[in-house]
C-alpha cells in the first residue's frame, strides 16, 4: 500500500495475464516473473522469521566466513540485517522487486541474491517450503 | 469467484512433492487478492503499522502437573 508504483505494476500485470481466477494454475504462478518479484521483496524486507534461525557445527571445527568455528557451537544470521545489507543489496532499504527479475535493471546487477533464504536452508529448513 | 481457500486446495491436489507449500499459497493469495479487489488505501489505525511491530522467539513449556488441594479454612 506504501508502494502505489509496485501495487499499480502488479495490479495491472496480473489482470492482463490472466482471464479468470480459473487460470491461476500452479505453474502459471510460478512462471508469473512480478508476481514472485513482488513476493521475494516482501521477504527480503520483511522476513516472517528475521533471526534465531541456528545451525551448529559438528565434531569438527567448521569454516564460517573464513573464520574457525569450535565443534558443537551454534551459529546464525541475523536475516533482518543480512537482507538489509548495503553489501549485500544496492539500495537496500528501498522496495524494488525489479531487482529479482531474470534481466534487473543495471544498477541491482551486483546485488546478491543468493543471501536470501527466507525459509533458512538445509535438511531442516522451514517444512512449508516442501 | 471461488474462494481463495479453495483455489489453494484445488492446486494442492494436483502438487507434488517438489512444491513449496509456502510459496503456492503466497501466489495464489496476493494474485486473487490483486485480480479480485482494488486496493483504496491503509485505514487510519493501520498507518503506523510497521512501527508497531514487535518479534518474539518463543520457548514452548511443557505442562507442570501439580496436586493441588483448596486452602484448609483457618
Amino acid at each position: 500500500m506504501s508502494n502505489r508504483r509496485v501495487l499499480d505494476k502488479l495490479t495491472a500485470a496480473i489482470r492482463a495475464d490472466f482471464e479468470t481466477t480459473e487460470d491461476f494454475t500452479y505453474a502459471k504462478l510460478e512462471q508469473h516473473e512480478y508476481l514472485n518479484a513482488v513476493l521475494q521483496e516482501s521477504l527480503r524486507l520483511y522476513p516472517p522469521a528475521p533471526d534465531m534461525l541456528f545451525r551448529s557445527t559438528m565434531e569438527d571445527a567448521a569454516t564460517v566466513a573464513g573464520k574457525i568455528v569450535p565443534p558443537h557451537t551454534s551459529v546464525t544470521i541475523n536475516l533482518w540485517a543480512a537482507n538489509r545489507s548495503a553489501s549485500n543489496f544496492h539500495r537496500p532499504a528501498e522496495f524494488v522487486p525489479e531487482r529479482w527479475l531474470k534481466h534487473p535493471p543495471a544498477e541491482f546487477k551486483e546485488d546478491r541474491r543468493s543471501v536470501l533464504n527466507p525459509f533458512s536452508i538445509g535438511s531442516r529448513n522451514c517444512i512449508g517450503m516442501k | 469467484m471461488s474462494s481463495v481457500q479453495s483455489r489453494i486446495e484445488i492446486k494442492l491436489g494436483k502438487a507434488n512433492k517438489h512444491e513449496s507449500l509456502a510459496w503456492i499459497e503466497m501466489r495464489m493469495v496476493l494474485a486473487s487478492l490483486l485480480f479480485d479487489f482494488d486496493l483504496l488505501e491503509v485505514q487510519s489505525d493501520s498507518r503506523d503499522w510497521i512501527d508497531r511491530q514487535k518479534i518474539f522467539f518463543l520457548w514452548e513449556k511443557l505442562p507442570l502437573n501439580i496436586r493441588i488441594r483448596p486452602r484448609s479454612s483457618a
